[in-house]
């Protein structure tokens, strides 16, 4: 207590005599004292969310159990069995297996062999998830931390939800600094949970950096696919996509809605009840305002799922049920 | 480290002051975005069924009236391309109509018209700021369209800054022929961002973000709306609000109604740029612009900007870089990299517009340090900062960064967090504020007011050091007050050579107290001190080694030709052997 008053003291003693011009008034001191109250929240908050951070190969991983489950990229993971990971929180290196992997997602998860008691984050909930609201980002950029320097910690905001940028369907954005290496890495809420895994950035002036503009895979993808990706047994796991024979007009104007433009005769979609000039209101309860929206939407779920979709016909809403088949992957993937 | 078993998440009144911070923050985002617009401009007639089809220039436009004038930038609409339309977040897509055009400010008023089916007659807008009357260093917002976030997507590219800088644009380019006063921000700005607002606190508009940018800055611009009002006839009737005067929002679905709310956490919001502000004024008046004068080698940036910008990002350009007097008899810090090549001449700017020539005395070029002299008439007295150690810096403290930009302007204010320590072989703290030449060099500043370090490592050609990038790097003043003297006295001193222990070490399990090794180096000092595969270092000259990172710290804090001694097992017998450190062995 002694030592707080004393500081403040010594501050304004230094702000008085330094300016002659501005003089500090109790606004000043109350703004610099609520500020340094939000730093000691913050370094607090950063020092537990950096301990289940991992280390993989030239990216980053996150633990999200205590015994050993890191997620990561797939484009940081690739097809490797097995890796070597260092774990901020114990500063340990451990051999870790690929349990599955999700080339479409850009997801992997590894599991630390005989791991116990390890510090983790927890999931959180996209839909408490704000634009506005501040994150922050962990990860290696650029190799930083070499062999035994801490991540890099950078705090931000939700720049914006539900974004589709190349194979990143739902993305969330950023603009915290994420950079190359922060692949794999966390995006967490300032409470320490778990919203998204950073993979991807735009970038301007040429530059391979930051600015300003990076996508996370959203939590509650990653939560649709963990169970998916536990059992693979090493293996790939897939995502759904739009039934066959269904296809639909690609515009964006003021509809508000997925345009069916027609439905092939003998087909799941036929089956499913679809017909051309349907519009997809609704999809598992989320708004679908254009094409793009509903494959946004549908390629975030796995295979096989079914999803209720609402649809609007001659004025009349109805609810029918799409059972998603795979999506194939791409070349390359 | 002791062992955190638990998850990371913390409980709600652990962090009573960030959770008014972000409700803040999130509130000024729903009141802005439905007012901020995707601004499409083609040379045809929109075709509502092919419509990606003739879709030539896009951006971003602010609406600032409740019947719909849209604010948006002539770089977006330009003279050829004059069938625009306005995108909302709201999903509805209207014809616009050019209703005035100022090419002096880049900017453009039109007229969003409402289709005679739609019911909603009124618009979300946003107010003018008095953008003549705000400060370096204020929070302020980014929302627009880049890479079509609002067109495809339905969602406004939300982003949280600083007003930076404010400067007047000396030099044009092809995507932008402003040259004026600008107000500089670190929010997120980039390609289609243009046209969009800048937002202060309040959720008022300040500026429309513009492609210009300084060449030693290379970040986002806003041309400032008490400029572009005067050119503008449709604004002209318009007032020009006090950024800090208490919210008033217009939300459309009210008709109109006028809402005033309380201060709704905007001091709370506002807390960590503000308390910069106060705490980094002695700061402000230390700093110095640094003239520095080169033979020329023809491969310099011309103001003409042909040059592609991805290869300009990458050179040095001819601007004001940054120092700060720590020393009132005119001893000035800046970075090495500052002063490196061949330098004719070094004048220094004080804060009071005054103009000194400067002596490099020495350089520090692991720590990227250099300290200039400048000989003051007798008597004379510099404003000053002095170097403040802190030994307790942690991940997390907010930090800001100063530096200079165009000639003439008062300095500009990057803010960030303390991203790690102990970069770069132990020679950096690194820093999300963003760096770049301008800055480079310049003081960083604590919320407790004090010079923690200089800001340093910015590089033309490493990845790591890419401006702006949210990776910077500070050297820590610690570091700088260890090879003062030397550097005072005229010494340069090189980057320092790591030393060599020779070993990798064996994958391991969770439960493995020391370091494993797997192989040892031949020749090395490892192999001199008799190491075997399987060998666990448990201590190396005093220091716990009991994880590799350890080990690599352990190592870090000797230098080639050290005598160390290695404490090991094998099996169950712990023994020492003594070993003298190398440099690295080639290959290895």
């Amino acid at each position: 207590m002694m030592t707080t008053r004393v500081q403040s003291v010594l501050l304004l003693l230094a702000l008085l005599s330094t300016q002659a011009a501005e003089a500090a008034t109790d606004t000043d001191s109350t703004t610099i004292s609520t500020a340094l109250q939000a730093e000691e929240e913050l370094t607090r908050v950063i020092e537990k969310a950096n301990a289940a951070f991992v280390f993989v190969g030239g990216g980053s991983g996150i633990l999200v159990s205590a015994d050993g489950y890191v997620l990561t990229n797939h484009h940081v993971a690739g097809d490797r069995k097995q890796w070597t990971v260092r774990v901020e929180g114990t500063g340990r290196l451990n051999v870790c297996d690929l349990v599955g992997t999700d080339p479409v997602g850009d997801l992997a998860l590894l599991k630390i062999r005989g791991a116990k008691d390890l510090p983790f984050v927890e999931f959180g909930e996209i839909s408490k998830v704000r634009v506005g609201q501040q994150v922050l980002a962990v990860g290696d950029p650029f190799k930083l931390a070499d062999m035994d320097g801490p991540p890099s910690v950078s705090l931000g905001t939700v720049s914006a939800l539900h974004r589709f940028q190349g194979n990143y369907s739902d993305a969330i954005q950023t603009d915290c600094a994420v950079n190359p290496g922060n692949s794999g890495g966390p995006l967490l809420t300032l409470d320490g949970k778990l919203i998204g895994i950073t993979g991807q950035i735009m970038s301007r002036f040429g530059a391979k950096a930051n600015t300003g503009i990076g996508y996370a895979i959203p939590v509650d993808q990653i939560v649709r696919f963990f169970p998916l990706l536990k059992d693979a047994a090493g293996k790939v796991v897939y995502h759904g996509t739009i039934p066959d024979g269904l296809t639909f007009f690609n515009r964006i104007d003021e509809t508000q809605a997925a345009v069916v433009e027609s439905v092939d005769v003998n087909t799941e979609a036929e089956r499913a009840g679809f017909r051309a000039k349907d519009q997809i209101i609704r999809i598992d309860g989320r708004p679908v305002y254009n094409y793009a929206r509903l494959i946004g939407i549908v390629r975030s779920y796995p295979e096989n799922s079914t999803l209720d979709v609402e649809i609007e016909r001659d004025g009349k809403r109805s609810t029918l049920k799409m059972k998603l088949p795979r999506m194939q992957l791409p070349p390359g993937a | 480290m002791a062992l955190v078993i638990s998850s990371a998440s913390a409980r709600a009144e652990e962090m009573q002051l960030l959770n008014q911070i972000i409700d803040r923050h999130q509130r000024m985002h729903q009141q802005v975005s439905p007012a901020i617009v995707a601004v499409e401009a083609r040379h045809a007639k929109r075709d509502k069924e092919r419509e990606r089809d003739g879709a030539k220039f896009y951006g971003t436009g602010v609406v600032v009236s409740a019947d719909g004038l849209v604010l948006t930038s002539s770089t977006v609409v330009p003279n050829a391309a004059r069938f625009v339309s306005v995108y909302f977040t709201d999903g509805r897509v209207m014809d616009a109509r050019v209703v005035a055009v100022d090419e002096a400010t880049e900017s453009c008023v039109l007229q969003a018209i409402v289709p005679a089916t739609d019911a909603r007659k009124t618009f979300t807008f946003v107010e003018l700021a008095d953008s003549s009357k705000v400060n370096v260093g204020e929070l302020a917002y980014t929302g627009g369209n880049p890479f079509h976030t609002i067109t495809r997507d339905g969602q406004v590219a939300w982003s949280i800054g600083t007003i930076s800088g404010s400067y007047s644009i000396t030099s044009a380019d092809e995507q932008s022929r402003y040259k004026g006063p600008v107000l500089e921000t670190d929010a997120a700005v980039n390609p289609g961002s243009d046209g969009g607002p800048l937002i202060d606190s309040n959720g008022r508009l300040l500026g429309i973000l513009s492609l210009c940018f300084c060449e030693s800055r290379w970040l986002g611009t806003a041309i400032p709306v008490h400029l572009i009002q005067k050119n503008l006839e449709p604004l002209r009737a318009m007032t020009l609000v006090d950024s800090r005067a208490a919210t008033k929002s217009f939300m459309a679905d009210d008709a109109l109604t006028v809402k005033y709310e309380h201060d709704g956490g905007a001091a709370a919001a506002r807390s960590v740029p503000d308390a910069m502000r106060i705490v980094s004024r002695p700061a402000a008046k230390a700093i110095v612009k640094l003239h520095i004068k080169r033979t020329p080698t023809g491969r310099e940036n011309t103001s003409e900007r042909k040059t592609s910008l991805a290869r300009r990002l990458r050179q040095r350009p001819q601007g004001v870089v940054s120092g700060v007097v720590f020393e009132a008899d005119g001893h000035i810090l800046t970075s090495a990299f500052n002063v490196d090549g061949d330098v004719i001449s070094i004048d220094s700017e004080l804060s009071d517009g005054s103009l000194y020539p400067a002596r490099l005395l020495g350089r520090d070029m692991g720590l990227d340090i250099a300290v200039l002299k400048i000989d003051l008439p007798k008597g004379y007295i510099l404003p000053v900062i002095p170097l403040a150690v802190d030994p307790k810096l942690q991940i997390g403290r907010f930090v800001t960064v100063l530096g200079s930009s165009e000639e003439g302007a008062a300095p500009t204010q990057t803010g960030g967090i303390v991203s790690a320590l102990a970069r770069l072989d132990g020679c950096a703290v690194q820093t999300d504020a963003l760096i770049n030449y301008g800055n480079c060099g310049g003081p960083v500043i604590d919320l407790r007011g004090r010079l923690i370090g200089i800001a340093a490592f910015v590089r033309t050609h490493q990845d790591w050091s890419q401006q702006n990038s949210g990776v910077g790097f500070f050297t820590q003043s610690d570091k700088i007050l260890s090879c003062l003297a030397d550097l005072k006295a005229g010494r340069d001193i090189k980057a320092p050579v790591g030393a060599f222990l020779g070993v990798k070490a064996a994958e391991g399990s969770v439960d493995v107290k020391g370091v494993k090794l797997e192989r040892i180096v031949p020749e090395s000092a490892a192999a001199n001190a008799k190491l075997l595969p399987g060998d666990i270092i448990v201590c190396l000259d005093g220091m716990d080694t009991h994880s590799w990172p350890s080990l690599v710290r352990a190592l870090k804090a000797h230098k080639p030709g050290d005598t160390i001694e290695i404490t090991f097992q094998r099996g169950s017998v712990t023994s020492t052997a003594k070993t003298v450190l190398t440099v690295r062995i080639e290959g290895q």
